[in-house]
């Protein structure tokens, strides 16, 4: 379901402080609201990225795992098999600005390709990244329950198929033709209509 | 790849992804490959083809609205459909939608009903449609006799004319019968329904109080649905499916079309009889007139 991650590790979310024998953790503590995230798979000594509880609370997986989290022990694992951890340190940023400066409404269907046209600067420059990691972070926000990235995101991808010929979609996504050539040229004629005059 | 599962889950493509897209470039997508075409066709859901606006697209052919009416099921499907401004049209690719009982408005001025956008051609005139085919296809959306149960509320057609006495007349005859029976059949259901427009006062569309009635079918619409302004040279007040009150660009006077006003050829722009004498040439090989913005296309102009 979920592309390998970059050491082939599961990361994992912790709520609380202390370290994780597990991979990439996700640490919040309660008592400071404050939330870390751990990747152990970036350096051997680990990284941890201070992070407020609000911006943890972005994500409704977290958000639910903190609701119910009912003991008493100070640590809660929660997982994101397979979340990249350069994919986290983007989605944190993304939640860390969002908290700063909401992102507008991106209206259906998109105004424009232009995502700088649909959606503020940063929010544009943001997702101005390579198609693979576009990928990975839709299917973070999507597993990590994150509505605006995953608005953005998918938002972002419509916006390459926006006005393009479907010859040069098949190119941006490297979608393989499995039209015949009679079948390939009855979808065209009955679909000339849709080409730009 | 975009419809590989292990890049994309498919919920994800179809609910987020293609949620972002016109109609056209979901088109456009679904003819990249099976896969995709699977995806626009099957796995989009069918509330996407509740209501299609093909308005203004003047390269739609019948063969084409044929194929793609047959390809979203509109005969189950589609409430909402407006082919208005679609000159390439004559009916008979609506007909997928033989006896659908899903369609509920449907916009069939597919020519010289200014001032819709992307209309072209003369305010009187033939309607642009196949007459006999197209009320066959309308009355199988119809129940054979008043009192039953039917959904179709809003057939907008453009009449030949509007000055005959009988507003069936304007229409050709096999429409005209059609309307006739429609309106006998809307007269017929239970006033209980808001949408069914008995009530006083009610906008038959929004079924909001403070509703107009149309001097000319006796429909009661409010100003926002589809009560334009009412003709400063008559005085009546038309809906939009009844009259065509336009405004002129130079003087600013808004009257029936019928009050000899005259449209640019090209850019649509209509002028009243006392302005369009000075401000349209008429081309006599073209039966049109144009503004001077738009000379006729073998004058080297750009016409749509």
């Amino acid at each position: 379901m979920f592309p390998p991650g970059e050491s082939g590790e599961r990361n994992h979310c912790l709520v609380s402080g202390g370290r994780s024998k597990h991979g990439s953790f996700l640490l919040i503590s309660l008592f400071a609201l404050r939330l870390k995230f751990h990747f152990p798979q970036v350096s051997n000594e680990g990284d941890d990225f201070p992070v407020d509880i609000e911006v943890a609370r972005m994500s409704e997986l977290v958000k639910g795992m903190l609701e119910d989290d009912n003991d008493d022990e100070e640590v809660t694992e929660i997982p994101l098999p397979n979340v990249k951890a350069a994919v986290l340190r983007k989605v944190i940023e993304f939640c860390q600005h969002y908290q700063k400066e909401p992102m507008t409404e991106i209206e259906k269907p998109l105004k424009s390709a232009q995502m700088a046209e649909v959606v503020q600067k940063w929010y544009a420059d943001f997702v101005a990244v390579e198609q693979v990691l576009l990928f990975e972070l839709i299917l973070a926000a999507n597993y990590m329950d994150i509505k605006p990235l995953l608005d953005l995101t998918c938002a972002t991808v419509a916006s390459m198929i926006k006005g393009k010929t479907p010859e040069e979609i098949r190119k941006t996504f490297n979608i393989a033709n499995d039209f015949s050539p009679e079948e390939e040229a009855q979808v065209r004629e009955e679909n000339k209509w849709c080409e730009e005059p | 790849m975009l419809t590989d599962e292990s890049s994309l889950p498919r919920h994800v493509l179809v609910n987020s992804v293609l949620a972002y897209l016109d109609l056209y470039s979901l088109i456009k997508f679904s003819c990249t490959s099976k896969a995709c075409r699977d995806v626009v066709f099957r796995d989009v859901s069918k509330a996407r083809w509740r209501k299609i606006d093909l308005s203004g697209n003047n390269r739609i052919t019948d063969e084409q609205l044929r194929a793609f009416l047959l390809n979203i099921d509109a005969g189950r499907n589609t409430r909402v459909l407006s082919v208005a401004g679609c000159p390439n049209v004559n009916g008979t690719g609506l007909e997928p939608l033989y006896g659908s009982t899903a369609m509920e408005d449907i916009d069939l001025r597919v020519r010289g009903s200014l001032p819709l956008l992307g209309e072209s051609g003369k305010i009187r005139g033939p309607s642009g449609l196949s007459e006999d085919y197209v009320a066959e296809i309308l009355r199988s959306m119809l129940p054979p006799f008043p009192g039953q149960h039917f959904v179709l509320r809003r057939v907008a057609i453009r009449p030949w004319r509007d000055d005959l006495a009988s507003r069936y007349s304007n229409y050709g005859p096999a429409i005209g019968r059609f309307i006739r029976h429609h309106d006998s059949l809307r007269r017929s259901l239970p006033p209980s329904d808001p949408r069914n427009c008995d009530a006083p006062d009610s906008c038959y569309l929004c079924s909001v109080a403070g509703a107009v009635a149309c001097d000319g079918c006796d429909g009661q619409y409010c100003r926002a649905c589809a009560m334009p302004h009412d003709c400063t040279e008559c005085g009546k007040r038309k809906c939009q499916w009844c009259g065509t009150i336009v405004t002129c660009a130079a003087c600013g006077k808004r009257g029936c079309a019928s009050h000899g006003y005259e449209g640019c050829g090209g850019c649509e722009v209509v002028f009243c009889r006392d302005c369009h004498v000075d401000m349209l040439d008429y081309d006599i090989s073209r039966n049109e007139y144009y503004c001077s913005g738009c000379p006729p296309p073998y004058w080297g102009g750009n016409i749509r």
